[in-house]
Formats: C-alpha cells, sequence, structure tokens
C-alpha cells in the first residue's frame, strides 16, 4: 500500500490549479422554475443554464423525487446577445444557453422541504438547485399583472403561490382578507442563481389601506415585529453562491388586530427582476401544524455535517442551536477513540476505501446528564445558581439586562468545557456572552474570541458557542451568562448551559474541492467531481481536533465505482491558502488566547484517479468519506464525514464528438 | 426637440411673463409717513445701586419711553444728580463712584418727566475680593490678549499661550508665572521655562513690556503705562502674583448684558450695562472691564466703554466678552421711526413672540396668505408633496372657518407625512449604504426612523434609542462606518451637534478657539463612546454592536491600549464626564452611552435643537441659524419664542406632530409671502413668508407628479426601485445613484449634511434641455396625455395644470392671455407641452412660498 501511495504522489508531479478545477464545459444549472410543488402532483419545471448538451437524466439527491427531460433546446444567439451577461461570484461571466423542460414526479410520500437535483449531462454532473415540496396546495400567479394594491390577486389561505419578479423593480401584490386576531405566517424564498447577489432574494412586505388625505386609496406598510434581516443558515448545496446571506422579511409572523382586506408583496431590496427570477411564497395560520415546515430546509441533508462549529470556509449560523442533550458526553466519547479497535487494518482492495465492517463496537455509554432549570434571582455573586461538573442548565435571559450566575467548585489542573445552546434564537439575535469568574468575581475568560477579519488588517470579535479552559487553582468558581448587548430579554432567550470535562475529540471533517480567496474568506470553488478516465482530481480534507486530541485520523472514501481509487497525496497547490485562510493567526493585540476557542487544524489531500480504462458510471453517485479517530494505535468507529457528488465521464475530446453526432 | 423650449415657444415666454406678473401683481402698498415722537416715561437701570469695595464705581443709564415704541439712551442728555453728593459723584455721563458710605437717591429728569433710583454705599475700606481669573484674566480679555486671533489661537503668539476669554485660569497662569513655550499635542513646554513675570523687578515683567512696546510685540501697544489695568497687573506682581487670596470669593455664576434687546433710531445710541452676579445675590459691575465686538459694523458700531451707535438700517447682535463668560444681545436701526404699527391678531404664543418683535422693531407684518399658497406651502412643508388639483379645488372653494387646521390634521395624519418626515430624519440621522457600510444595514436603520415616524415616537425616545442603541440592527447601524466602529472622538460631536446643536469638532485636538468648550470637555464627553465594540457574524457586516470595557476592535496599526480613549495632549486615559465635569455614577458605569442619552435628553439644549431645527425647516431659517450652530456668538433672534417653543415641546412630550402642529398653525407661518414696501428688507422677523427652494428630492417629485411620469430609480446592481417610488420613499438613497438630484443639492452623508441650495448653471441647462424637464412633459400615459385623449379644452388645461403645479387656478387675466395664445396654436399637444414646461421651470414651483 506504502509503494502504490508513493507512486501515486509521484504520477502527481504537475500540481493541479484551483483555476482548472470548474472548466467552461462543466454543465451549471443557473435558474428554475416553479421552485416547488406539493406531494403527490406531477408538472413541468424548467431550468435553464449553460453546457447542458446531451443532457439526458435528472438526478435527485434524496432518490424520493424523479423526472425525465421533456426537452432541451438551445437557445438562440440573438437572445444571448440581449443577455447582460451577469457575473457570478467569481467575476466570471455567466449566461443561460440551454433550457430544458422536466417533468417532476413527487410521490405522496416525499419528504417536505429542499430536495437537491442535478442534471447529468455526457460533460459531468451539473451543480445543484432546490425543488421545495409542500403539502399545501399550490396556486399559480396570475398572469394579470399585479404591481399594485389595486391590480392584487386575492389569495386564501394556506396556500403557495409560485411566481416570477420578471422585471426590474417588480413588485407582485397579493389581498388576503383576515378575520381579527388572525395570526399568520409568510415565508418567501427565491433560488439564487450564480448571477446573483443574496440582495436579490424575495421578501415580505405587509400593507393595508390608508386614509390619505392625497390618495385615500393608497395602502401603506404594516409595522410587523421581528428583525427585518433575517440571516440564514448556508446550505451546503448554496456554498459557491455567496459569502453572507441575507434576506430583508423572508419569514414575516404578524397578528392582524382588525379584520379585513390586507395587501403584500413580494420583491427584492435591489429591485432585482428578470425572467428566472421565480419565488415561492407560502401563507399559513401560524397555529397550524402546517407553521413548522420551513422553507429551504434540506430534506435530506448530509449526515457527515458537524455543525459544531463554523464552516472552514463559510460561517455555519445554525450552529447555535445544536442541541446539547443529556447523551451529549456519549456523543463526544463516541468521536473519541478512545475505544479499542480490535480488527487489523490490512490493506484494502482499495486504497483508502472503508476498510468495512467496522468490528469497534460503541464507545462505552457516558453517564447522562439531566438538564436542570436555573432559578431566579442568579444575577449577583452573594445569590448565584450552582452548577455540578458535569451539568446542564436550561435558563432564560428573562429581561434585557437579565444576568444569571451559577457556581460551582473545581480542582486545579481540571480540564473543563462550557458549551452553549440557544435554542429559541441565535446570533446575531441572541448573543450569549458567557464569562467565567473566579470566587472573587474577576473575570478568567469568556467566549468572545478575537481574530483578523474584514479587508484582512482588522480584528474581529466572536461569539463562541464553547470555551476551554485548564483551573489552575481548586476553589470556588462562577459561570455568568448574559445577552451582550443588554437590551434584549423575554421567552426566546432561552439557552442550555452545558458545564462538563473536556474530551478530546474529532471534531468538524471538511471537504474542500477547491477553494478561492475573497477578501478575508475563503469561497468553495464547486461542490461535485466530474472526473474523466485517466485524470486525477484532488480534496482537501481539513480535520479539527477538539479539546486536546492527539490520535490521528483515518480517512476513507466508500462507494468508489469501479476504475476509481483514492489516494493520499502531497498538499495540493491550493492547500496552502485554504490553511491560510482558516489557521490562527496570532496578534499582538491577543486578549483571549485561541487555546480556550479553536481546535487544532491539519490537512489532508487525496486524489482521486480514474484509471484509463476506468467506464463512465453513467449514473452519479454519492462518495462517503469517512473519518476514525486513532489513539495509540487503536482505531475508532467510522464517522460519515461528507458525501461527494461523482460522475466518472468520457474525456471531453470524446464527448465533443458524440454531442455532435446527436 | 432639445432646443424647443429655448427657441421655439412664444407660449412659453408668455407664460413665464404671466406666472411673474401673477407673483409681482401681488405687492402691497408702504405705510403712512412717521409722525415725531413724543417722550412719555423715563426710568434708570439699575433702580437699585450698591457699590462697596475700595474705589468701587457704577455704570447707570437713564432711558426714556416714547411714543413711537422706542426706548432712547437719555444717559447723556438728562441731569442726573444724587441727594447727597457727599455719597456719591457722577463723572463720565452716568458713571458713579463712591465718596462715602450711607444712603441716597439718584434723580433724572427730561421734560418735565423724572424717575429715581435709589444708591448704598458700604464696606468701603474693605479691599475687594481678587481671582486671578477675574482680575488679571479680565484685563488680559478686555485688552483682546486672549482672544482667538491672538493669544488664544490655536498655538498660541509666540509660544505664548492663553485660554480664551480667561476660560482655563490655572493654565493662564502657569503660562505666564512659570512661562515656557506651548505645544498643542503635549503638556510639556518645547522650550526652557522662563517667567513672563519678574518678581524681583516687576517693570521688567514680559507681561509688562511687550503690551506697552517697551519690547517689540506682534499684537502692538495694548497698554499704556499710565492706565489701570497696567496698574492692576503691577501691583499683582509686586505682590507676589498670587492666584487668588485666600478669603477671596469671586465664583461670577453668569454675567448679564442690558440691554438684552434694543431698537435705535438712525441717530440712535445706547450704553449698555454689563453685569456680574457673584454668589449671595450680590453684583458687580464689567462694563469697563468687558471688550464688545459688534456683529455689523455697518448697522452697529461701539465703544471701548461699551457704548454703541445706530450706523444704518439692519439688526444685528452685540457680543460682550468678560473673562470666562460670554452674553449678547439684539440691537436693531430703524431708518424713521414712526408710531409702533397694531400686531395682527396672534393666533398662539408664537404670534406673541413674533408680532412683539416686529412691533418694536417696527416692522409691520404682511396679511394672512391666501388659501392656495397656504396649502400649497403647508403641503409642502410637512409632507414634500403637492395637492392633488382635485383637493385644491376643494380647499380653495372650502368656506369652513377652520378648513387651516382640519388641513393640518389631515396631513399630519397622512401617509405622505410619514414618507417626508422619514426621508427628512433619515438625511438628518445619515441613512446611507456609504455611510454604515452596507445598504442592508441602512434598510434596517432606515425602517428604525420609518417606525419612529410611523408611530410618532417621542423624539426624546428617538433620541435615546439611537444615542444607546445596540444589537444588530436599526440605529446600532450609525455606529458602525464601513462595517467597523465609529471612533470616539468622530461619533462624540456629530451627536451632540444632531442632538444639542453645539459644534464641538475644534475641541477634539485643542481647546475650542471661538468658544467656551474646552479640549477635556470633549474627550470626557467622547469617551462615553469608548465602549463601543462589535461582534462579527458573517464577517460581512452581520455586526452586533454592544459595550464592551475592553474597547473597539483594533485596526491596522492599532493595539488594544491604543484603541481607547486617550487625550491627546494629556496622554492619559479619559473617563467618561460630562461638560460640567461630572462622572458618570457607579450604577451606570456600565453603559455609558445609555447614561449619556439619558444626560442630552434632559438638558435644556436638547429641546431647543429641537424646535430650532423644526422652525428652521418651516422658515428656511432657525431662530439660530445655523441649525445646528449654537454659540454664544450666534444667538438666537427670537431667544424668548426659542424658549418658549422648548418648553412646549418639553411639556408635551417631545412630539412631533405637536410642534409642528404648534408652529403651522401660527398666524406667523400662515403670512403671506409677497412682502410690503416696508417689511421687504426683513429676513429675520418673519414679517413675510420668505420663499425657499424645494430640496431636491420633492423638486423631482413635484415634476413627476405634475407631469404624471414617475421616475425610474436604477441602482447599480442591475435593479431598481418599485415604478412609482417617489425620491423621497428611497429606503437607501445612495444606491440610486440620479443626475438630477445630485444637481439640485442631493447631499453627501458621510457627514452630517448641509444642504447648499444655491442656483447653478447646471440647473438652468437642465431647464432647458435636460430629460426631466422635458422627455417627462411628452411621455404617453402622463398627465398631458390623458388630458389629450379626454379631449380636454385649452380652458381645461390651463386649470389642471395650474392646480397641478401652483396649488391655485390661473387668475383671470393669466387665463385670457394663455387661452388666446394656446388658441393660435395649430398643434395643440405641442402647446400644452409648452404651457407644462413653463410651469416647472417657473420659480413659482421650484419654491415654497
Amino acid at each position: 500500500m506504502y509503494l502504490r501511495l508513493i507512486a501515486a504522489t509521484l504520477c502527481l508531479a504537475a500540481p493541479l490549479s484551483a483555476q482548472d478545477i470548474e472548466t467552461v464545459t462543466e454543465p451549471r444549472l443557473l435558474s428554475h422554475f416553479p421552485l416547488g410543488g406539493q406531494q403527490g402532483t406531477t408538472f413541468q419545471l424548467e431550468v435553464s443554464g449553460a453546457s447542458l448538451q446531451g443532457a439526458h437524466a435528472v438526478w435527485f439527491e434524496g432518490g424520493e423525487l424523479s423526472a425525465s427531460i421533456l426537452k432541451l433546446e438551445k437557445l438562440q444567439t440573438a437572445s444571448q446577445e440581449k443577455d447582460k451577461k451577469p457575473e457570478d461570484y467569481l467575476g466570471k461571466a455567466v449566461k443561460a444557453d440551454h433550457r430544458a423542460v422536466l417533468q417532476i414526479r413527487i410521490p405522496k410520500s416525499a419528504s417536505l422541504g429542499l430536495h437537491l437535483f442535478r442534471l447529468v449531462t455526457p460533460q459531468g454532473l451539473s451543480n445543484a438547485l432546490g425543488l421545495q415540496v409542500v403539502s399545501d396546495p399550490i396556486i399559480a400567479e396570475t398572469a394579470h399583472p399585479h404591481q399594485a394594491a389595486e391590480q392584487a390577486q386575492t389569495l386564501s389561505f394556506p396556500a403557495v403561490v409560485n411566481g416570477r419578479l420578471s422585471e426590474k423593480g417588480q413588485r407582485d401584490f397579493y389581498a388576503i382578507r383576515v378575520s381579527e386576531g388572525e395570526e399568520l405566517l409568510f415565508a418567501v424564498r427565491s433560488d439564487l442563481g450564480p448571477s446573483r447577489t443574496y440582495q436579490a432574494q424575495a421578501g415580505i412586505t405587509l400593507y393595508q389601506r390608508s386614509d390619505s388625505w392625497f390618495d385615500p386609496g393608497r395602502v401603506v406598510r404594516l409595522a410587523v415585529e421581528g428583525p427585518a434581516l433575517t440571516w440564514e443558515p448556508f446550505q451546503r448545496y448554496e456554498r459557491t453562491r455567496s459569502t453572507g446571506r441575507f434576506a430583508l422579511f423572508q419569514r414575516v409572523s404578524h397578528r392582524f388586530e382588525s379584520p379585513g382586506r390586507y395587501f403584500l408583496s413580494v420583491g427584492t431590496f435591489t429591485g432585482a427582476g428578470d425572467p428566472d427570477h421565480g419565488y415561492q411564497l407560502r401563507i399559513v395560520r401560524r397555529r397550524s401544524s402546517a407553521a413548522h415546515q420551513a422553507l429551504g430546509k434540506l430534506a435530506h441533508p448530509d449526515p457527515g455535517d458537524w455543525l459544531e462549529r463554523d464552516s472552514a470556509t463559510l460561517r455555519q449560523l445554525g450552529s447555535f442551536q445544536r442541541p446539547l442533550e443529556p447523551d451529549r458526553l456519549a456523543l463526544l466519547q463516541h468521536r473519541s477513540g478512545g475505544v479499542p479497535f480490535n480488527g487489523t487494518l490490512s490493506a484494502p482492495s482499495e486504497p483508502l476505501s472503508d476498510p468495512g465492517g467496522s468490528s469497534n463496537p460503541s464507545p462505552a455509554p457516558a453517564s447522562r446528564i439531566e438538564p436542570a432549570p436555573e432559578t431566579e434571582p442568579n444575577n449577583s455573586l452573594d445569590r448565584p445558581g450552582t452548577v455540578q461538573i458535569p451539568g446542564l442548565i436550561e435558563g432564560r435571559i428573562q429581561e434585557p439586562g437579565d444576568i444569571d450566575l451559577f457556581r460551582f467548585q473545581a480542582e486545579a489542573g481540571q480540564k473543563l468545557a462550557f458549551e452553549i445552546e440557544t435554542p429559541g434564537a441565535s446570533p446575531p439575535h441572541f448573543n450569549p456572552w458567557l464569562k467565567l469568574l473566579d470566587g472573587s468575581g474577576n473575570e478568567l475568560v469568556s467566549n468572545i474570541y478575537m481574530e483578523y477579519g474584514g479587508d484582512g488588517d482588522d480584528v474581529n470579535k466572536t461569539v463562541e458557542r464553547k470555551t476551554i479552559v485548564t483551573i489552575e487553582q481548586a476553589g470556588s468558581y462562577f459561570l455568568q451568562i448574559r445577552e451582550l448587548t443588554s437590551v434584549q430579554g423575554g421567552p426566546r432567550f432561552r439557552y442550555r448551559l452545558l458545564a462538563r470535562p473536556q474530551v478530546p475529540h474529532l471534531g468538524r471533517v471538511e471537504i474542500s474541492l477547491g477553494v478561492t480567496p475573497s477578501l478575508s474568506t475563503l469561497i468553495d470553488k464547486t461542490d461535485r467531481i466530474n472526473l474523466e478516465a485517466g485524470q486525477a482530481r484532488e480534496m482537501v480534507v481539513v480535520c479539527e481536533k477538539e479539546e486536546g486530541f492527539q490520535g490521528n485520523v483515518l480517512l476513507t472514501v466508500d462507494n468508489l465505482p469501479p476504475g476509481v481509487q483514492a489516494w493520499v497525496s502531497t498538499a495540493a497547490g491550493w492547500t496552502e491558502t485554504l490553511m491560510r485562510g482558516i489557521q490562527y493567526r496570532p496578534l499582538g493585540v491577543e486578549v483571549v488566547s485561541p487555546r480556550h476557542h479553536r481546535p487544532q487544524r491539519s490537512a489532508t489531500t487525496l486524489v482521486l484517479w480514474a484509471s484509463p480504462d476506468a467506464p463512465i458510471t453513467g449514473v452519479p453517485r454519492f462518495l462517503q468519506l469517512k473519518a476514525r479517530p486513532v489513539v495509540d494505535g487503536r482505531v475508532g468507529p467510522a464517522l460519515p464525514a461528507g458525501r461527494i457528488p461523482f460522475l466518472a465521464v468520457r474525456p471531453a475530446e470524446e464527448t465533443q464528438v458524440m454531442t455532435s453526432r446527436r | 426637440m432639445l432646443l424647443r423650449p429655448l427657441v421655439q415657444s412664444m407660449a412659453k415666454i408668455l407664460a413665464i411673463l404671466l406666472i411673474c406678473l401673477g407673483l409681482d401683481s401681488a405687492l402691497a402698498h408702504g405705510r403712512e409717513t412717521a409722525v415725531p415722537p413724543t417722550l412719555l416715561s423715563l426710568r434708570i437701570v439699575p433702580e437699585a445701586v450698591q457699590l462697596s469695595g475700595l474705589n468701587p464705581a457704577q455704570q447707570v443709564v437713564v432711558l426714556g419711553r416714547y411714543s413711537d415704541g422706542l426706548e432712547r439712551d437719555l444717559t447723556g442728555a438728562s441731569p442726573l444728580t444724587v441727594d447727597s453728593p457727599e455719597v456719591a459723584a457722577i463723572q463720565d455721563p452716568g458713571r458713579l463712584t463712591a465718596l462715602a458710605e450711607g444712603s441716597t437717591t439718584l434723580r433724572a429728569q427730561v421734560a418735565g418727566l423724572s424717575a429715581t433710583a435709589m444708591l448704598t454705599v458700604q464696606s468701603l475700606a474693605t479691599p475687594p475680593p481678587f481671582s486671578f481669573q477675574q482680575d488679571i484674566g479680565g484685563i488680559l480679555t478686555k485688552r483682546g490678549c486672549n482672544d482667538s486671533s491672538c493669544h488664544a489661537g490655536v498655538k498660541g503668539r509666540g509660544g505664548f499661550k492663553l485660554s480664551l476669554n480667561a476660560l482655563d485660569p490655572k493654565e493662564d497662569y502657569r503660562w505666564i508665572v512659570k512661562g515656557g513655550a506651548y505645544q498643542v499635542m503635549s503638556l510639556e513646554s518645547a522650550g526652557p521655562e522662563t517667567p513672563r513675570i519678574d518678581l524681583s523687578q516687576p517693570e521688567n515683567s514680559l507681561l509688562l513690556r511687550k503690551p506697552t512696546l517697551l519690547l517689540p510685540h506682534g499684537g502692538g501697544e495694548r497698554l499704556t503705562a499710565e492706565s489701570s489695568d497696567y496698574r492692576t497687573l503691577l501691583d499683582w506682581i509686586q505682590s507676589g502674583a498670587p492666584y487668588e487670596r485666600k478669603d477671596s470669593e469671586v465664583e461670577i455664576e453668569r454675567v448679564t448684558l442690558f440691554p438684552r434687546e434694543s431698537v435705535l433710531d438712525a441717530e440712535g445710541a445706547q450704553q449698555v450695562l454689563v453685569t456680574a452676579h457673584l454668589a449671595g445675590g450680590r453684583t458687580r459691575d464689567l462694563t469697563r472691564q468687558a471688550s464688545y465686538q459688534s456683529g455689523n459694523q455697518e448697522v452697529l458700531t461701539v465703544t471701548d466703554s461699551g457704548r454703541v451707535r445706530a450706523r444704518s438700517p439692519g439688526e444685528t447682535t452685540l457680543i460682550v466678552r468678560t473673562a470666562g463668560h460670554t452674553a449678547s444681545a439684539r440691537f436693531g436701526v430703524v431708518s424713521e421711526s414712526s408710531q409702533a404699527s397694531p400686531s395682527p391678531p396672534p393666533h398662539n404664543f408664537i404670534d406673541d413672540h413674533v408680532f412683539g418683535k416686529l412691533s418694536r422693531f417696527q416692522i409691520p407684518a404682511s396679511p394672512l396668505s391666501s388659501d392656495a399658497e397656504f396649502l400649497r406651502r403647508v403641503c409642502l412643508d410637512l409632507t414634500g408633496t403637492l395637492p392633488p388639483p382635485a383637493r385644491a379645488r376643494e380647499f380653495i372653494a372650502s368656506r369652513d372657518p377652520r378648513k387651516r387646521t382640519k388641513l393640518i390634521d389631515a396631513l399630519l395624519d397622512s401617509p405622505e407625512y410619514v414618507d417626508y418626515w422619514t426621508f427628512r430624519f433619515g438625511r438628518l440621522f445619515r441613512v446611507a449604504a456609504g455611510a454604515v457600510g452596507g445598504a442592508e444595514h441602512a434598510y434596517t436603520y432606515w425602517r428604525w426612523v420609518w417606525e419612529n415616524i410611523a408611530q410618532n415616537k417621542s423624539y426624546r425616545d428617538i433620541a435615546l434609542e439611537r444615542l444607546a442603541a445596540q444589537g444588530y440592527g436599526g440605529a446600532s447601524r450609525h455606529f458602525l462606518s464601513y462595517g467597523e466602529e465609529a471612533k470616539a472622538a468622530d461619533i462624540m460631536p456629530e451627536e451632540v451637534r444632531v442632538f444639542l446643536g453645539r459644534r464641538l469638532d475644534c475641541a477634539q485636538c485643542h481647546d475650542h478657539p471661538y468658544e467656551q468648550w474646552s479640549q477635556d470637555q470633549f474627550w470626557g464627553l467622547a469617551s462615553f463612546f469608548g465602549q463601543i465594540s462589535r461582534t462579527e457574524w458573517t464577517g460581512f457586516g452581520a455586526a452586533v454592536l454592544f459595550d464592551d470595557p475592553a474597547g473597539r476592535q483594533p485596526d491596522f496599526g492599532e493595539s488594544a491600549e491604543t484603541v481607547k480613549v486617550i487625550h491627546p495632549r494629556r496622554k492619559l486615559l479619559v473617563e467618561p464626564a460630562f461638560l460640567d465635569g461630572r462622572a458618570i455614577a457607579a450604577e451606570g458605569a456600565a453603559h455609558p452611552r445609555r447614561e449619556f442619552a439619558r444626560w442630552v435628553t434632559s438638558h435644556p439644549y436638547f429641546a431647543e435643537t429641537l424646535v430650532n431645527r423644526l422652525w428652521g425647516h418651516l422658515f428656511g431659517r432657525g431662530l439660530v441659524d445655523p441649525v445646528d450652530d449654537f454659540r454664544s456668538t450666534n444667538p438666537a433672534t427670537h431667544p424668548g419664542l426659542l424658549k418658549a417653543l422648548a418648553e412646549d415641546c418639553r411639556r408635551n412630550g417631545y412630539d412631533l406632530k405637536q410642534i409642528l402642529r404648534r408652529i403651522t398653525r401660527s398666524r406667523t407661518y400662515q403670512l403671506a409671502s409677497t412682502p410690503l414696501q416696508s417689511n421687504g428688507q426683513d429676513t429675520l422677523n418673519y414679517s413675510h413668508f420668505i420663499p425657499k427652494p424645494l430640496e431636491a428630492e420633492v423638486l423631482l417629485d413635484a415634476i413627476s407628479q405634475v407631469t404624471g411620469v414617475p421616475e425610474i430609480f436604477e441602482n447599480g446592481q442591475g435593479g431598481q426601485a418599485p415604478l412609482g417610488t417617489r425620491a423621497i420613499q428611497l429606503e437607501v438613497p445612495d444606491i440610486y445613484p440620479s443626475d438630477f438630484l445630485q444637481m439640485y443639492g442631493r447631499p453627501n452623508l458621510q457627514q452630517i449634511p448641509e444642504v447648499k441650495a444655491s442656483p447653478s448653471l447646471n440647473q438652468a441647462l437642465h431647464m432647458l434641455v435636460g430629460k426631466t424637464y422635458t422627455e417627462k412633459i411628452s411621455r404617453k400615459g402622463g398627465r398631458l396625455d390623458r388630458l389629450i385623449q379626454r379631449d380636454a379644452s385649452h380652458r381645461e388645461v390651463i386649470q389642471e395644470l395650474y392646480l397641478a403645479a401652483l396649488s391655485r387656478l390661473p387668475s383671470p387675466l393669466e387665463l385670457a392671455e394663455l387661452e388666446s395664445v394656446l388658441g393660435k396654436s395649430s398643434d395643440k399637444r405641442r402647446a400644452w407641452e409648452d404651457l407644462t414646461w413653463s410651469l416647472i421651470t417657473s420659480r413659482e414651483f421650484a419654491f415654497n412660498h
């Protein structure tokens, strides 16, 4: 095996450059319409994209939905010239040159949520777009103009409308009739093509009639509760799109105090609009069961996502809401590699593929930590609550300025970790500020971490989900938690605070198929691998070692097709860029040490190599990356670490010939 | 098409002429010739005089009230006597000096009328209290040594630095007694410290030899060796140059000026009195120790002893400086006194103040505006929107005596009010993508302004929220500049300027050269903002703003230490301190901005600044103008009115609508804009409404409204605002570039906006050939197109366009002339387009009058 690894390394004398990773011939989906459908229906979907010639199949990642291609047409040159050649996030001009019509079948039993699909072409697999499956009836947007309140399309609810913002500055108006005290949830979702900025997302505005002296028919916007800006967790498939994502009033909840006819409009913040700019609007009663179905949530998320931390290249906004359950210690121990691996690690038939049927049993179950509610008042050093180690507190910032304090005893040298979960609201809405105080109330460490950010030469502070410390002196200590701003509090400001011993474990494992620096952030270049026979393609796997994990990590790639192998390689050309972007850089102004907040990160380059005689796969598949913690020569359980859509394709020249023959 | 408006249209030229005629025809006639005034009464000021200490003196004035309403200074013209001449003597006109302890009566007699004042002399053997600030600093102030153009300049002069008006006597004492060369950015002396006094040979002191020109002195001769001030300085040095005597108690609480307001005829003169008010209710005459300055030498001159003399008609301010204090008075000069004009009937207390001053200054008020004039004015002022023609017809035709009041209420309740005042406060608060580091953040900031205006939230609460804002949206965004925390020294002066109307910027690097603000005060206030910090969430602007005792994040080249608020001269960490030097109470230390906000909103300046700002909007000129430049040398034209409005504002809970309602209901606001011959020169006293140019956004919206063609606002991100969006409704205006708005003065919101409304050549050319004026007129679907579609008559079109653009019907003359001209045209559409162009390019359209 070692000889083969060395050989493979030598074969890669000419490193691949990041720019080569996604060639211009790789198929790309740009937009689709409608954005979703109802369970148990069949309908036609229009897709536009580039380099889609020869597309012959539609691949749904979750496997529940199916589709066929009814029509594929190359767009006319004239219409191409009309395109304004928008630029994608990399500054690359992208324009649609193909349009396809798909027949979509959604079984009644299909999971609710966003189903990702890709087109399969001779050139390879396209990027993913999302199709929202809903349980509510779909209403078509009226063909009549309805860009003013007096032209509004009347809706009853629950309702889902598939609409388009076809023109710049367009706002589609809808009218609803509500009874007194009616509470409704409004949500809108638009799929961002690679050429659109996050500011082009659709948002909702609610209106009521005014009694204006100037124009009694004028409608005026309603003041709605909740923040104007909504920050959304990134979906994995969206990562190539932008570095930040927000929406203005993407979700609005409103109680109508007076009965009557009201209006809402769907438009974008920047007034963007074009024929491909679809949206999906949903209106449901707040207290209905359907209210819990959120638009945009993946129906089949990647089980390899370990959302404990930000992604190496992007922020994971949802990770403050990872559940801190009573079995938290067992969960971490499972990733610690502490349980002996009894089998032998023989050379597999395919290098780096899963050694198979791991004989390592599950780790010994750790003791459960039952949550305990906080008891007010606990906001001063002389009247604190208490917490045991390990202990899980369920508390709440009751009102603006509320401070909760908990005392605990610790021994010298004790290694502790403090984790926070905020199930009701997470940053930037609720920003829990945790401080560890000594027995006299002096701050020892907080969960605010400083790192380089912005344009690269200034410093950012971040609120961290986890803070680890080593206690220097035995004695009494306090944990203090409050809202960062001191102007917020209430029912949504719930938290779970877990105080526990540190468990060295394997943290997040992330796969990168290529990155591009953008200011101080890295952007993923692609989300799939289309590999030609005889070619190789590298991917960098970044492993995070949490809480002093000193072991190694065994990486395997499962579900490789015949003729394709995975090998360990020297660092890829862009690995240095990746590591520079994600590694901690010490500051002259450091006030909080990284040892309290950052794991050790290490990168491994794997290379996928398709032998010259490797058959094309025809049907896409997921390559499964698995990681096993290795401690003292013992191999822990296989942890899913991510999946990569894969297709083995014909060499480009052959593909061209085949396509032209068609 | 492009040059058509310039050369091809007789109708256009005629229309312009007609409009001009329409405006000019309203000119009223002058008033009657004045009759000689007669003396009605006499008085002595002050009414009671107390003299004490060594060589005390007091200036008094004799004033006569005349039938023309003027009060004239008769001090020099009247025989002033004391009943007991052994107690006091009168030297210069009106100057009393004590001779012996006792009481007596002071008498004045003129034309058979008499007046008296009580005089008491006591404790003549007791030496007066001494303080360096009053006695030495007073001389330096009187002689102009500590003027901003001399040693109180930023760097001092010749290495010798004095504080302005002896505001910092300890520093002055140091530089005089210890010597040394001043440095702006350091407390240390730049060179060897050589005292400017010589205790062993007092006459050789630089402090005496320089101002007497015994040594070269760039400031010229300031003293003579024979003067009493020279003697005082010499005595002080000879007595060891003390800072103060232990038994001294000369804390001056305030300095007042008499008269605070006066009107002189063309030959008039007036002696002013300057009085220091000391603890315990005692007073001291500083008339001879003060420095005087006329705000306008063409109107008024003043002598070193405080006697003012009229020069030409007008109004100006007299500024008086004493050690540590500044005071001011307003003087008017009338060309020819006359019987006071009867005041028009007031609507509310505003009119009492305005008409009272008009009466005193003998300026007649114009009559009440016409309904049409009022309608257009109040619609534009309260909503930035022209009244629709149908509403204009309805209002003009209404006979309801309360229709103006009802209209004001309807406008204040309209969504257009919310649009307009969101726009106005959005501008004041600098809601712009470029100002807060991103369009989406500007939007949440805008949304905060909108919600507050829509709810008519108390302005006090708005200020509290803005100043203490935290979180990731709304008002907190204005603490971000390019996505990073604004620095304390940048943001504090802005807040003070916005909410307290004072400009402290100059005091950042040195004591303010013209005002009383010191560098220590500046940094004490700035320190309230020293804890502003942020957490970054997405790395792209989702910053959560909060107060962190560790301070803000370091930027390039900074460290955790240097981000703290450090006094640039003292090189010390500055703790938050209010203007009076008071520190934050311990319980508020965790939230310094909240404490600052509470202080700001409870300060008397706060309400005054607000009402002045709104007044400035409605009248085109603040009672203090510029509206955010309150200072001792820029006093209010109507100080009593300013205080009354501020009090009214406080009493009504800082209710913006109530302030606007109060002002727009006043008769003052509702006066005609057409001046009388006798008030045409008045620009300060609101004798008539002075037309003001429409703001760029309002003008553009008005053109769109008249033509019926909405403006298209495209942004740089491939989108555009929804069709029909008005310029005042743009939520993040700076992402919508507009040549028109730029040309007509849309301000750059990178700093507090100051709109310069001066016309330009570009504007003139744009009126002729610019697409805003030319293309909208002929656009399909526009107002004209609709009139053509319904086959309207010339008369209908003229009336509709007049109502749409000017909110009035054409006069019979205008209507007849226009019908005649239009009737001769073979191209009806073209003729109507020309008429439209004429109307929207007229001054009557482009101004609010």
